[in-house]
């Protein structure tokens, strides 16, 4: 009998150990060593073509808004680990080629000259083969000049409201995510709800929007709860809407995907104070051939305004003069948008929209927010913003 | 995810192989057993009373539970439908199919259990897995389970599992031990003691990945509770307390605060009388292998509620519902028989039952940062969740006629219990006569009449019922619950109900129609939301 106990304490004692593997995490609590991951680039930043052996993989060159130029230079070496090649490489861009030789010399593989290729097109892909052999393979680097690596940007909806006692943290969760990925991370708040209501004061601005009242109802966002909201309206295993909490981990994820866009978008607009009208001009493109039916929606938000909000476990937790972001406050085109047609690869598309900006709404800190999705599964395919005033 | 879909399937085909073989081999009481249940909604468009719109015009929630046992063995699946999931329901409920089977196996005193088990740590403080049909809850395991009973009175468990999401997993991966020892049991010497004690203690940990790019969040987040039963003659006393790490999370925002919970129960009871007192203290006890989940999701815990569980129509329109993130309170009970004969009693006699229950906030000081809050443990806090007194009458005057007076006065947090905004605090009380009558051995009727008095929210209500039984098979029941007091006489409206049921041994079909409100359905502190709805509903329940 008491060998019997001894074995169950002892059974017990050895259970709890095994999982003593508690992570109690003391400050600070934000990571140490945070290192954003590479932005759009640069004319300056290189390409690492990593090793070469065979057709190299195609190198896609996109939003080459920099100027109405065409053209395109690209500049290649080669270094082999060892051995050497002998052959051609030839680089085409919207169907022109040219070719260049390879000659090896001691280790060494040059081209015969820079790549220039002037051709049309905003959008393409830059591909390269070469019909030569690097018997030991080797490494490449190489840059093209004059372009901006298109990425898919990310947006966030936060359904919210200012009587959300729960909802600050989710907006400063954005603020955190904003600061890590930059201009990738793009977001929208939809006042919208039961915490959206005016009839508590000192709660009584009407942060409310048509387009945000359908969209929530739409999509049920507020019906499970704030704060809430969508990553690119993207379906996870639980359904569109995700948890602040997971909002982070969300978008690292896209991130870390590194997915090649399937569109991108430009915005010009044009504000005239006098008469408060602002005019927008949107290209979009196709980088991919796409099936289905896209649509385009433009809204207009307003950032830093500042109001009551509600927050918990806050001190005051009333606060009178909190700084609201990219409130929703309209839309050129409606709730859901115009549709983007043909959805092929490089079909350039451009729409022009007017609208009024209410004179409460203060023009320097207005924007608007493009973003191109799929009408079937609602997906945010690519989305942009830019400021009224340019 | 298909090798795991295909899996599944695969231990789903060869447990119903064994249960169609064994269903023919074998009868008595090893052998098939289970139980069934559909529940079938139409659903008419009415905007009157809010109801949303159902496309689908018809809604049901069915499933089938088939259970093979023999002296060693058991192996059990379910089939579960939601085609769609009847409104009020989370819809991610959506579809069928086979997400429940395990096969478990006793040999001298060991418990194996593979597959999906629900089981609970003494009161639940940090585990629980359990299923409510009614609510839409099933926070079932997915893994292994080991029960051991190494000696009379140890009993030893312990499991690795996933959780269930509907129909998925959870990203937590989850492990607990159990021990309990039952003192009388272990030392002879005192098996004949008045005395009886009983230890326990648990410990469960969960690991979800932590892929915040800017906040460390705790990967492997643990809870401990050790719990104490004693018992003698007439009277009984326990508790538990329960504490939990950092696990910062979408219900807490994300603070590091650690968790504590500690809950007390003591009873006394003899015939004619009974007495019950229940305290609890919560703070940051919520605890999901999901640190993203919200609502009901995969929670691993069950917090108690210590509030009376009220079946009157009326009673259920404030509903309690526990709060996580803090709350303290209580509940007391007294039970008291007036003998048959006496003044009081008269006759048959009559019995009285007093209940109050109240819960407040705890009382915290914010820290404006990670930390969350400080809070004094024994200090409540300013703000009054819920507040109930319950007094029930109950008087049989002939073997033919009986009588069921009951007055509840409620104070209800809307805002904070129901999460929403702008409702405030009501203050109601509740007037309820029941009558029991049979009119001979066969036919009985039940008559309710309820009423509602509040200055607040919705304000007065009234409610009359009327159960017609037709033993041993029959009933037909109608009731009206009337919002008349609304301060929007469009609003004012009659939620009249009807329904038709048949038993026949085991199985009971009823069908109904009516017009619903929208409110709040709590099983034990948790809830669901139920939304309006106007129209036809079907239920079948069976077992075999």
């Amino acid at each position: 009998m008491k060998n019997k106990i001894l074995f169950s304490l002892a059974s017990m004692l050895i259970f709890t150990f095994a999982f003593q593997s508690c992570d109690k995490i003391d400050p600070p609590f934000v990571e140490g060593d945070i290192t954003p991951p590479p932005t759009s680039g640069n004319s300056s930043d290189v390409i690492n073509l990593q090793d070469i052996k065979g057709v190299a993989s195609d190198f896609k060159v996109t939003d080459n808004w920099l100027s109405d130029s065409s053209s395109l230079d690209a500049v290649w070496t080669v270094t082999p680990t060892s051995g050497g090649a002998d052959g051609t490489i030839t680089f085409t861009w919207h169907g022109i080629s040219t070719t260049l030789n390879i000659s090896s010399a001691s280790g060494i593989i040059t081209f015969s000259g820079p790549v220039s290729i002037t051709v049309g097109g905003f959008y393409g892909t830059l591909s390269f083969t070469y019909n030569g052999t690097f018997t030991s393979g080797g490494s490449g680097e190489g840059y093209v000049a004059a372009y901006v690596l298109n990425e898919q940007n990310i947006l966030i909806e936060d359904y919210t409201g200012h009587l959300c006692g729960n909802c600050p943290p989710a907006a400063e969760k954005i603020t955190e995510l904003k600061d890590l990925y930059g201009d990738r991370l793009l977001s929208m708040a939809v006042h919208s709800g039961s915490f959206a209501i005016t009839q508590i004061p000192p709660y009584t601005y009407d942060f409310r929007t048509p387009e945000g009242n359908e969209l929530d109802a739409y999509f049920g966002v507020s019906n499970a709860g704030n704060p809430n909201g969508m990553i690119n309206r993207i379906t996870y295993a639980g359904g569109k809407i995700a948890s602040w909490g997971s909002w982070a981990g969300h978008v690292s994820d896209i991130v870390v995907q590194n997915k090649f866009p399937d569109a991108g978008i430009k915005i010009e607009n044009t504000y005239t104070a006098a008469d408060t009208t602002l005019k927008i001009k949107v290209k979009t493109c196709f980088l991919n051939d796409l099936p289905g039916t896209y649509k385009m929606c433009v809204y207009l938000l307003e950032d830093s305004v500042q109001n009551w909000q509600k927050w918990y476990f806050h001190v005051p937790e009333d606060i009178p003069d909190y700084w609201h972001h990219h409130v929703l406050r309209g839309s050129a085109n409606g709730t859901w948008g115009d549709l983007l047609t043909p959805s092929t690869r490089e079909s350039i598309i451009e729409k022009n929209y007017s609208m009024p900006v209410k004179n409460e709404y203060r023009a320097a800190y207005c924007k608007v927010l493009v973003f191109i999705y799929d009408d079937a599964t609602k997906e945010i395919l690519q989305a942009k913003e830019a400021p009224i005033i340019q | 995810m298909i090798k795991k879909i295909q899996l599944k399937k695969i231990c789903t085909c060869i447990i119903l192989f064994f249960l169609i073989h064994n269903a023919k081999a074998q009868q008595g009481i090893s052998g098939i057993h289970g139980n069934f249940q559909t529940d079938i909604q139409y659903y008419n468009p009415d905007s009157a009373i809010n109801a949303p719109v159902v496309p689908e015009k018809v809604l049901a929630n069915s499933f089938l539970n088939l259970v093979y046992s023999s002296d060693n063995f058991s192996a059990g699946i379910r089939y579960e439908s939601y085609l769609n999931a009847l409104q009020g329901y989370d819809q991610r409920y959506k579809g069928n199919g086979f997400f429940y089977r395990y096969a478990s196996y006793t040999k001298d005193d060991l418990e194996i259990t593979a597959g999906n088990f629900y089981d609970q740590f003494g009161y639940g403080l940090i585990f629980r897995s359990y299923q409510e049909w009614g609510l839409g809850y099933d926070n079932a395991m997915d893994g292994i389970r080991v029960k051991f009973k190494p000696y009379n009175g140890i009993y030893l468990k312990g499991l690795v599992a996933k959780q269930r999401s509907f129909f998925d997993y959870g990203p937590g991966l989850v492990r607990g031990a159990d021990g309990e020892f039952n003192v009388n049991e272990i030392f002879s010497s005192l098996a004949e003691k008045k005395t009886r004690i009983t230890l326990g203690g648990s410990f469960v940990s969960k690991y979800q990945a932590d892929n915040d790019p800017i906040y460390k969040l705790p990967e492997n987040v643990s809870a401990y509770a050790g719990r104490l039963n004693l018992a003698r003659g007439n009277f009984s006393l326990g508790g538990e307390f329960a504490y939990k790490i950092n696990d910062p999370s979408s219900v807490n925002n994300f603070i590091y605060k650690n968790g504590e919970a500690l809950f007390l129960t003591a009873a006394y009871t003899k015939k004619g009388f009974g007495a019950t007192v229940a305290v609890k203290r919560i703070d940051n006890m919520n605890f999901r292998s999901d640190r993203t989940a919200i609502v009901t999701n995969l929670s691993l815990n069950f917090l108690p509620a210590t509030t009376k569980s009220q079946t009157y129509l009326l009673a259920n329109i404030y509903p309690y519902a526990t709060q996580p993130n803090g709350e303290i309170g209580g509940q007391a009970e007294i039970f008291y028989k007036f003998k048959p004969e006496s003044k009081l009693g008269g006759k048959y006699g009559t019995n009285i039952s007093l209940n109050y229950s109240r819960v407040n906030s705890i009382d915290t000081v914010s820290l404006n940062d990670e930390r969350g809050y400080k809070s004094d443990f024994f200090k409540p806090g300013d703000e009054t969740f819920f507040q109930e007194i319950n007094v029930e009458i109950s008087k049989k005057f002939s073997k033919d006629f009986k009588l069921i007076l009951t007055y509840i006065n409620q104070v209800y947090n809307i805002d904070i219990v129901q999460g929403l905004v702008g409702h405030g605090t009501v203050y109601d009380h509740i007037g309820i006569a029941e009558i029991n009558y049979k009119f001979s051995a066969k036919h009985s009727m039940r008559v309710e009449l309820q009423h509602l008095y509040a200055k607040q929210d919705l304000k007065n209500w009234a409610v009359g019922l009327i159960e017609y039984n037709i033993a041993p098979h029959w009933f037909v029941a109608a009731f009206d619950e009337y919002n008349y007091g609304n301060d929007d006489k469009d609003l004012r409206i009659h939620y009249f109900s009807t329904s038709l049921g048949y038993t026949k041994g085991v199985t009971r079909i009823a069908a109904g129609y009516g017009k619903q409100r929208q409110g709040l359905l709590c099983v034990g502190g948790v809830c669901r939301q139920v939304p309006a709805s106007n129209g036809y509903t079907l239920s079948i329940t069976s077992s075999f």
